[in-house]
């Protein structure tokens, strides 16, 4: 029951990211859609968050470093009920709390503002050894690109937390294999990630970033290894619920217009899983 | 003048083991540069609030900025082109537009390692500090203002910058007679208008040197003494221009974007006649040596400072 149940909230968070898109014009729909099934998860499976009390002090917390893939923490944010959905009328307009990276001062539930890639696991190391310091139980939940793993903070951070023994933290890699520039095999090979984090001193996991039930069960086993951080490398698919759009690199931002074919394409795939699935759209 | 020296870092050092011992939240965070910021006695007496971050700038403020959203206020240290450049984009954003309650200190600043060459020397600190929103950017100039900028920037709420000076110094003043505060300027000297010396950091000594040697020439001078460059306090500048002949901005700093720009900002809609010459280092440092003789070659000792004001003056 809880599987389905996330997928549902999955495929609202989907809802919210291809429309916006369609009614706003250009954001970044590809990598959004890749993480969904991974924030669903964390958020309406794993985390402990009130939405009545947004800061409460030893919540758990989730940085969404990879800040472009906003679309997906908006839409989650909002299942969750911490904003109305009209806020998403908004998007790219002046003033908006919905901007084109994720603002902690704007929209509520954000835990750390984000947009410049390869600041979000320095970050959620300081939050990680905040917890222990002061003996709380918060685990702290940092996503990050593939391509995003060029940056060098992020490896400052990987020694950083493993020397540290953060086994509160989680490092979560969506790994879409495609950047702006073509696939991270052709612009900067990241070779075997798993290898890398795990002699980094992480213990490590490769799971299906689609597959609600092995990330349920992948999350439900944190920390993998008392003492170290742990690292997910989820294996996913850009744009995924966009099926002409699907590992397609193009659709890294989308721009379809109101009217267009594409448009209505996204719009009949989500209702054709819907339907799939028995779900009123 | 008291003729007593200390070791700025040392006092960095009490001052900060003092707020650490006050405050459990005080966390010293080091980027392998503890020892060379003074920060061994806080490390010794209070390990459990110490963190050593290895070199490794970018890491240091994030850290530091998780750290500050649990609660805890973190102080971190590194020499100062180090901190203030590699790391800029992190001190912008995961400091300074999130607001986090962060201290960053930036150690051996200016031409502090003389002999090192331009990569450990920080001559645009200041210009890329100040240009970060909600960032207060403070430039102490003698060991009354070490400590007195750390009190301040633990008891404010928000990222502040420190351009922590390194050789051993004196203080030009009584300490008693100060009264330090956020974003205000003090006379150090006020005994006309001929010439106004607008004064930051470590230059304060030597500009106060050269003030006392125009005035025994006869010029009308004051020294106003900017330990806050950011925010500026333009109360106390625009009344000291209203009636300045001439007015000089001193700093151990790149002239581009610095302290005098800062000034000069200010002033940019003021009415007032004096002509504003930017004393400081011009584009970027290219020499190296023995810390007083690199002033020097600069202009920026009290010497060549009186030079150049009588330079101008009588020109």
């Amino acid at each position: 029951m809880q599987v389905e149940s996330i997928e549902k909230k999955a495929f609202n968070i989907r809802k919210h990211i291809v429309q916006t898109v369609i009614n706003n014009g250009d954001g970044h729909a590809g990598p959004s859609l890749s993480c969904t099934d991974i924030l669903a998860t964390l958020y309406f499976g794993i985390m402990d968050i009130k939405v009545d009390e947004p800061k409460c002090p030893n919540r758990d917390r989730f940085v969404l470093s990879a800040g472009h893939k906003c679309l997906a923490l908006y839409g989650t944010l909002i299942e969750m009920g911490f904003e109305v959905a009209d806020v998403m009328d908004t998007y790219n307009k002046l003033g908006s709390k919905v901007p084109g990276h994720p603002d902690m001062k704007k929209f509520g539930g954000v835990d750390f503002s984000s947009g410049a890639l390869g600041h979000g696991l320095p970050i959620g190391s300081g939050m990680a050894l905040s917890a222990k310091l002061k003996g709380e139980k918060q685990r702290v939940f940092v996503l990050m690109g593939d391509g995003e793993q060029g940056e060098g903070s992020n490896w400052e951070a990987a020694m950083f937390a493993s020397h540290h023994c953060l086994d509160n933290l989680v490092g979560i890699i969506d790994r879409n294999g495609l950047q702006i520039n073509g696939s991270t095999r052709e612009v900067l090979d990241t070779r075997d990630l798993r290898e890398k984090y795990a002699s980094f001193g992480w213990s490590v996991k490769v799971v299906d970033g689609h597959n609600i039930e092995e990330l349920l069960n992948t999350f439900q086993s944190l920390p993998f290894q008392k003492g170290k951080p742990s690292m997910v490398i989820t294996n996913t698919i850009k744009s995924k619920g966009m099926p002409f759009a699907e590992g397609n690199v193009k659709y890294h931002h989308w721009n379809p217009g109101k009217d267009s074919c594409e448009s209505k394409e996204a719009q009949e795939a989500l209702e054709h899983y819907a339907k799939e699935k028995g779900w009123a759209i | 003048m008291t003729a007593k020296k200390r070791n700025p870092r040392d006092v960095f050092g009490e001052t900060l083991l003092e707020l650490g011992r006050e405050n459990p939240g005080v966390m010293a965070v080091s980027c392998d540069s503890g020892a060379g910021s003074g920060m061994n006695p806080f490390k010794k007496e209070l390990p459990q609030q110490y963190l050593e971050i290895g070199i490794s700038e970018q890491n240091a403020i994030g850290v530091s900025a998780g750290l500050a959203e649990g609660g805890f206020i973190p102080v971190v240290s590194a020499i100062a082109p180090f901190i203030s450049m590699r790391a800029f984009e992190q001190v912008r954003n995961d400091l300074g537009y999130a607001n986090m309650n962060v201290k960053v200190i930036g150690s051996s600043s200016g031409l502090s390692h003389s002999a090192l060459g331009s990569t450990h020397q920080a001559i645009e600190d200041l210009t890329l500090m100040r240009a970060i929103p909600n960032m207060v950017v403070l430039n102490p100039g003698d060991v009354y203002e070490v400590e007195m900028c750390l009190r301040e920037a633990v008891a404010h709420q928000g990222p502040v910058y420190i351009r922590m000076p390194r050789h051993e110094m004196a203080e030009p003043v009584e300490a008693a007679k100060r009264n330090l505060e956020i974003g205000k300027g003090e006379y150090l000297m006020n005994t006309g208008d001929d010439i106004v010396i607008a004064v930051t950091g470590t230059l304060t000594i030597d500009g106060l040197m050269a003030a006392k040697i125009l005035d025994e020439m006869g010029f009308g001078v004051k020294v106003i003494n900017f330990t806050t460059v950011k925010p500026l306090d333009t109360g106390i500048l625009n009344e000291a221009y209203q009636n300045a002949k001439y007015l000089f901005t001193l700093e151990e700093h790149s002239v581009i974007g610095g302290f005098g720009s800062a000034v000069v900002e200010s002033l940019a809609t003021i009415k007032g006649k004096a002509p504003i010459h930017i004393v400081g280092i011009a584009d970027g440092s290219i020499n190296t040596g023995p810390y007083r003789e690199l002033l020097e070659a600069y202009g920026l000792t009290w010497e060549k400072i009186v030079d150049r004001i009588l330079y101008v003056v009588k020109n």
